[in-house]
């Protein structure tokens, strides 16, 4: 019954005076919001493709709020309050989920507080399903290491795999790599101060009878010390022992290495990595400092870094908490775009996207956008609430 | 004459003889534009542009499609260059024009987004390279050259002295770093400098200083100060104007609406005026020292008749955004907005004026200059327009 009453609803508007565009602009009572199967096809009380007028429901403005919402003693507009997705009134008016923590995030889903976890590191997974002790899992939890459930062997810690900052959590080390108490494995080849062995320090002199060279110093290869390596900055690009490592690889002649050219409009830059040669192809680069006698800097889109918008240092965002909109670079413009269910009506970026479309019955889906204020039509999901009319005669409207 | 007029409005579907109000309605735009027979290249466009009659090829229209035919006619906006009828010819169509201003019917310039800066000659509009990628929004015709900038921290002139480097190919050199007046912010939230004159006033987020050129050196010089905008609303302006070295006007934020005087002066004096709405203000027009337009928020458009408390907000037909106004007269006004929207308002009522050859396209339209009666450019988000498509 409730699908025939949409198939038909869905005509009441054709013949109607189109004030209203048809179908976009009332939410009904009660209504099912799933596609309406079979609309193409009239199943009832029509000949021949045609509608029978006694079979026609009018619709009337509403002042009553469809199911899941409701008007709460603290709301700004009727019925601006959905008890089954609002955090602060989720089942009932007024019963707020517990405050979101660094760890957990709480939300309200079909009207029942539910826990996620945000991630942060020391506490990042819900393990035993508990809401009271939170997010209780922490990054390098041995029990649950990478994943609930996963536990480390006897003896053996969970670490990052590449490392203290980066790379996959898993139980103990890859081959090639040690477990020297830290957050990470430790690759222990090359490491000066893990030679083949954690905390194996190689002394950079290379002993008080060890031959000096230029930029040279004593290090690690191969798991041992004693290996003529050059400084950062430096390379030995003519391979002659003598002179050292006598090129430096801060140049645009020989960035990052012997002989690497920066190649016509780009030039050598300082990166946390090491030289290279910046920019490519459609990036700018944007110069922040100066590191070792380079540029220190970031390559950049100007048509999309929100950080540099149509030029360097250019950031799109003002100061203060604004949810209800988004800062966007749009091809070297900020623009500030709202999200849904709020707008832009009166264009002052001092209060952004001040308004509700979603509720407020003056700007009903849109700026301007007018409910029957006189009999209190509620805006629902930024539509005006229609209800069958009591009466044929009582103030129809389409929808 | 009358007659000659007539038929110009009514081949563009204009119905002249229909009704009594569209007959005073021609006889109104006759008192500016110029409809001798050698000379009747000059089309006022026409009321109510956006009747289902408007539409091209017969087919259906909904919307506002009216308003979008798709080939240029008489007293339509077409294109008028440097973008292409498709993406894959001419600029960017995501390139934004910001600023355009215009020293004459034959001499225009432009400023736009990630570099965009052209010019016109009389003949065309022509692509300029000022040297930079970077986002240009202000653009001041100076005496003797111009300047251009997006941030204070590149300022780019030409024939305004030397800069750093190498000029480009257009004679264009980077000014560097434009430095403040003591105190004073480099959050520039407008800009603006009367054509040929010698000084440029900076609005931004806490007060209005200005930039003194002579020809070589660019000058910071005080305006009006933080410790008057603080309690003045001539902070966080949006746009600035003047007819005169002696007046200049500003509107922005929360219906900021102010009066310059003494402007030329080491003191200028702000003086306060109430246009009757707390919304945004984005555009203004000095007519006069007098005298004034300005747009702003869903279709705001308000005129100010030299009174403290006399503006006046008028009937336009448009909801959307209007960020930008100008004219030839009181009696010929151009806004343009969101949505492909332009209205002209023809001394008696503000209409809609049809915009061709855009396609499903509804761009922002921020910049509009008027250099004389007929001669309108319009730029906005990958458009650049004229009116009945002449260049």
């Amino acid at each position: 019954m409730l699908r025939r009453f949409i198939k038909i609803a869905a005509f009441v508007c054709i013949p109607i005076a189109g004030t209203m565009a048809c179908g976009s602009r009332g939410i009904v009572m009660g209504e099912d919001t799933s596609p309406p199967a079979g609309f193409v096809t009239p199943d009832s009380g029509t000949s021949e493709g045609g509608v029978d007028p006694a079979a026609l429901i009018a619709y009337c403005p509403s002042s009553q709020c469809p199911p899941g919402w409701t008007t709460c003693p603290d709301s700004r507009f009727p019925c601006d309050t959905n008890v089954l997705g609002d955090s602060r009134n989720c089942g009932a008016c007024g019963n707020a989920c517990p405050e979101n923590t660094a760890y957990e995030e709480f939300v309200c889903s079909d009207g029942a507080c539910t826990m996620e976890c945000t991630g942060a590191s020391i506490r990042e997974k819900d393990c035993d399903g508990i809401v009271e002790n939170g997010c209780e899992s922490g990054e390098f939890d041995p029990n649950n290491c990478g994943a609930c459930g996963v536990v480390c062997a006897e003896g053996e810690r969970c670490l990052r795999q590449d490392g203290p900052v980066e790379g996959e959590v898993a139980c103990g080390c890859p081959p090639g790599k040690l477990d020297c108490g830290r957050l990470g494995c430790v690759e222990v080849e090359d490491d000066d101060s893990n030679c083949g062995a954690c905390n194996n320090a190689c002394d950079r002199t290379g002993g008080p009878d060890a031959p000096q060279y230029s930029n040279v110093y004593y290090g690690c290869i191969d798991r041992e010390c004693g290996k003529l390596k050059c400084h950062a900055t430096f390379a030995d690009c003519d391979g002659t022992l003598e002179n050292g490592c006598e090129t430096s690889t801060y140049t645009d002649d020989d960035c990052g290495a012997c002989g690497n050219k920066c190649p016509a409009g780009q030039r050598c830059v300082y990166l946390p990595s090491g030289a290279k040669c910046m920019c490519p192809e459609g990036l700018t680069f944007c110069q922040t400092g100066e590191q070792g006698g380079l540029p220190f800097g970031d390559c950049v889109d100007l048509r999309s870094d929100r950080r540099n918008c149509g030029d360097c240092g250019v950031v799109c965002g003002r100061f203060g908490f604004f949810p209800k909109e988004k800062q966007v670079c749009d091809f070297g413009k900020c623009v500030f775009r709202c999200m849904e269910g709020s707008a832009d009506c009166n264009g002052a970026q001092a209060d952004g996207c001040e308004i509700d479309t979603n509720s407020d019955p003056r700007n009903c889906g849109g700026c301007g956008v007018t409910c029957d204020l006189t009999l209190g039509q509620a805006c629902v999901a930024g539509k005006c609430v229609v209800e069958p009319c009591e009466r044929a005669d009582a103030g129809e409207v389409t929808r | 004459m009358s007659a000659r007029r007539c038929t110009l409005l009514s081949g563009a579907g204009f119905a002249c003889a229909v009704a009594a109000s569209f007959v005073a309605a021609c006889a109104s735009v006759d008192d500016d534009a110029n409809f001798a027979p050698e000379e009747s290249d000059v089309v006022v466009p026409e009321r109510d542009a956006g009747g289902a009659d408007g539409v091209d090829g017969g087919e259906a229209c909904e919307g506002d499609c009216g308003f979008f035919p798709v080939e240029c006619e008489p007293g339509a906006l077409c294109p008028s260059g440097l973008f292409g009828a498709d993406p894959s010819s001419g600029a960017d169509w995501r390139t934004r024009v910001e600023t355009i201003r215009a020293r004459s019917a034959t001499d225009a310039w432009l400023v736009g987004t990630l570099g965009m800066a052209a010019r016109f000659d009389g003949t065309a509009w022509r692509t300029v390279d000022v040297g930079t990628d970077v986002t240009l929004s202000y653009l001041w015709l100076a005496n003797g050259g111009e300047l251009t900038f997006g941030t204070l921290d590149r300022v780019f002139t030409r024939e305004l002295g030397a800069g750093q480097g190498e000029p480009s190919p257009d004679g264009w050199v980077s000014r560097g770093k434009l430095t403040q007046p003591a105190g004073a912010s480099r959050n520039v939230t407008a800009a603006w400098g009367r054509i040929g004159s010698s000084t440029m006033w900076v609005a931004t987020t806490t007060e209005v200083w200005r930039i003194d050129a002579d020809g070589t050196t660019l000058a910071p010089k005080a305006g009006v100060p933080r410790s008057v905008c603080s309690s003045l609303p001539c902070k966080w302006l949006r746009a600035l104007d003047g007819a005169s070295p002696d007046v200049v006007w500003g509107v922005g934020e929360t219906g900021a609406a102010i009066r310059i005087t003494n402007a030329d002066s080491a003191s200028p004096i702000v003086q306060v005026m109430n246009p009757l709405t707390w919304a945004t203000l984005s555009g203004v027009w000095a007519v006069s020292d007098t005298e004034a337009w300005a747009v702003g928020a869903r279709g705001l458009v308000v005129h100010n008749v030299g009174a403290t408390f006399g503006w006046q907000v008028m009937e336009v037909p448009t909801e959307e955004h209007l960020y930008a106004v100008a004219g030839s007269s009181s009696s010929d006004v151009w806004a343009v907005g969101d949505k492909g929207v332009v209205l002209h308002y023809d001394g008696t009522t503000w209409s809609r004026v049809k915009v061709a050859g855009l396609g499903n396209r509804r761009p922002e339209l921020l910049s509009v200059s008027v250099p004389e009666a007929g001669k309108v450019w319009i730029g906005g988000e990958g458009v650049l327009l004229s009116l009945g498509g002449k260049r």
